[in-house]
């Protein structure tokens, strides 16, 4: 096989498990503390929809950053409050927030872009550029792969990292699985339960923000309606194939990179393959390995999803 | 008398909810500079304006009563069916096979085959996750969500592969026969009886929840799965059967569907399944509530694109709407719970002076 073609294909993958992976870190501390958000979606969407916002106006990819994760927090707001103060269903908030999210982002950029609103479409939205990592990013196969991309792609890798020691290494990380686990427990010991999930709630709220802005100004450069395309359920498939792991989230989302690089793969080398087949298989795999995974008890926060 | 004050009761928060929703969403309009009076008089007309455009609108809630009563049964039995999407493409994928192979059966037989057929599938495809949640206590939320995606790409493979009618620009299946397109109840408007069955199943589910024994069970569960089993109840076998009855509405739904578009797209559901759960919950999940929340919601479909159409807002702006709704709802519903036991557990910390 071409050297070239397999480079691109693994460059890919791990561009495309890049919005994967962050949202999976973020989730995956926010379900520690026993909260499940099915709104990610939708938070996803409004910081994809923010981050290309404020790169277009501000003309900086940075700014662009700023104003993605300052969407998803408010957006991400909007869930925390009412199910962590008010303790409301969070999936019935979730389902709500991401019918909000797609009719709120689609409304504010018709308004923005072509409507009374109507703003100057002659720059263009800065986006993060490549930048290749001196001598690494030389090296055969994993030097494309890993060290030629843009800064969110190496912010996600290393934020795999800090988070695996946060969590397994650090009393935050066991207040935060304590809570999750057995709340009442964590209370009698003085941990503050809905402080716990405001924090975790919100610190996920920055990485999905993260992730929405990969994918408006990073990984392309403008915002689409609905342009997460149902990344931020994968991403809640990804935790699951990951353990609830940071590390485990990172190859989650690798399988489903690879899914979808798979599917450019084939494209450019013209053969005909039922893609759609291809796609369906991570999908068939999260359920697969949660039966499997279920013999030892998932791993699931013995407390997610229920209110405190 | 005391008849009319529990149905106030139960309509309040549903009409406080949509209040709520109206009036900051107007607020949204006006802030963005609309004019709000056009823009929900393209609201109404949608649906209002005549014969025609009402018609429309009872077409159009058709999949969502059904997928609103899939999402209501499993929701009275706290089983969390977030597949009811999946669930519908799989009654669309049945009865489209149904429909393009058993093409010597009148339409009155093959109809109800398809909608039958439908409803097998879709119950199908929520008895694996159902078994999972049962069986090895997976949480069906994550193996619905995913199971759609599967269900999803599964008609993206039929309509590009062995079912592609390649006459066509776009990729679609080949027609269903003739006989099999639901008929028009009323000349000059593509009427369909799908809302009306709907309607038919509302009353029979609100028949079957309140007033059988299983329906019964399935409420103890949902309440209160620990006291259900004190109680003898079987709270895995009532889970199942929640799933597949759920299962089965949701696919009567997609068939439904399938037999009014007359050949299947990957587009046919743009979401039934999640605005299924709007629907229910706004509902408060009673069937008879879905009747009405589910047109609304059809309504409101019908009015995103006029909404576009005559004052220039973007159709999704609709779903701002909904998700309000929702939240007002899943905020007036809450049942105050827990609070004093985090209460005691506080003062016992003061007492021992932890923390």
């Amino acid at each position: 096989m071409d050297v070239l073609v397999l480079e691109n294909f693994l460059s890919s993958s791990v561009r495309m498990a890049t919005p994967l992976l962050l949202a999976a870190l973020g989730l995956s501390v926010s379900e520690r503390s026993g909260v499940i958000n099915i709104g990610v979606e939708g938070i996803m969407l409004m910081a994809a929809f923010g981050a290309y916002l404020g790169s277009k106006m501000l003309g900086s990819y940075w700014l662009g950053l700023l104003i993605g994760v300052a969407f998803a927090l408010l957006t991400i707001l909007i869930f925390a409050i009412p199910t962590i103060t008010y303790k409301a269903n969070q999936v019935i908030v979730g389902t709500a927030i991401n019918i909000l999210s797609t009719g709120l982002s689609s409304f504010l950029y018709r308004w923005i872009f072509y409507g009374t609103g109507r703003l100057d479409e002659g720059i263009a939205a800065a986006t993060f550029p490549t930048i290749a990592i001196p001598v690494l990013s030389r090296l055969p196969l994993v030097g494309k792969m890993l060290f030629n991309h843009n800064l969110i792609v190496y912010f996600g890798l290393v934020m795999t990292f800090i988070l695996w020691i946060v969590i397994y290494k650090t009393s935050l990380g066991l207040k935060i699985t304590a809570v999750g686990d057995h709340p009442q427990a964590a209370e009698s010991v003085g941990v503050d339960v809905l402080k716990i999930r405001y924090g975790s709630v919100l610190f996920s709220g920055v990485l999905i923000g993260v992730a929405g802005t990969f994918l408006s100004i990073a990984q392309s450069s403008s915002f689409g309606e609905g342009m997460t395309a149902g990344r931020g359920f994968i991403a809640m498939a990804v935790i699951i194939l990951g353990k609830w792991n940071p590390l485990g989230a990172l190859g989650g989302a690798l399988v489903f990179g690879a899914a979808s690089a798979l599917q450019m793969f084939f494209q450019t080398l013209g053969v005909e393959v039922p893609t759609n087949l291809i796609m369906m298989v991570p999908y068939l795999a999260t359920v697969i390995s949660v039966l499997l995974l279920s013999r030892h008890k998932v791993g699931a926060p013995r407390s997610l999803g229920v209110p405190y | 008398m005391d008849k009319i004050k529990r149905a106030a009761k139960l309509l309040f928060k549903p009409a406080l909810a949509m209040l709520a929703a109206f009036a900051i969403g107007g607020l949204l309009l006006a802030l963005a500079g609309y004019d709000v009076g056009t823009a929900f008089r393209a609201l109404w007309d949608a649906t209002f304006k005549n014969l025609r455009s009402f018609t429309v609108t009872v077409n159009r809630s058709s999949p969502i009563i059904f997928t609103g009563l899939a999402v209501a049964i499993a929701f009275r039995a706290n089983v969390m069916n977030m597949g009811a999407e999946g669930q519908f493409l799989f009654g669309a994928i049945g009865a489209t096979w149904v429909g393009m192979t058993f093409t010597a059966l009148p339409g009155f037989i093959l109809i109800p085959l398809m909608i039958i057929t439908g409803a097998a599938l879709g119950a199908l495809w929520a008895l694996f996750p159902a078994f999972l949640k049962v069986k090895y206590e997976v949480s069906e939320i994550i193996t619905t969500i995913m199971l759609n995606y599967v269900a999803l790409h599964f008609i993206g493979f039929l309509v590009r592969g062995p079912w592609r009618d390649t006459s066509q620009a776009e990729p679609q299946s080949f027609p269903i026969a003739p006989q099999a397109f639901l008929p028009e109840l009323l000349a000059k408007t593509r009427l369909h009886f799908g809302y009306f069955l709907g309607i038919i199943m509302a009353i029979s589910l609100f028949y079957l929840l309140f007033k059988t024994y299983l329906g019964y069970e399935i409420r103890a569960v949902g309440l209160n799965q620990d006291a259900a089993r004190t109680a003898g109840i079987s709270a895995e076998k009532t889970m199942l059967a929640t799933m597949l009855l759920s299962g089965a509405l949701a696919g009567m739904g997609g068939a439904i569907e399938l037999g009014s578009i007359h050949y299947l797209i990957e587009g046919i559901s743009p979401g039934h399944g999640w605005t299924g759960i709007a629907v229910s919950v706004l509902a408060t999940n009673n069937p008879l509530g879905i009747i009405f929340t589910s047109f609304l919601f059809g309504a409101l479909s019908s009015g995103a694109t006029s909404l576009q159409r005559a004052a220039g807002v973007s159709a999704s702006f609709v779903q701002i709407f909904q998700g309000i709704m929702i939240i007002g709802i899943a905020l007036a519903t809450l049942q105050r719970m827990k609070r004093s036991s985090r209460k005691a557990v506080r003062q016992a910390i003061k007492r021992k002076g932890v923390a």
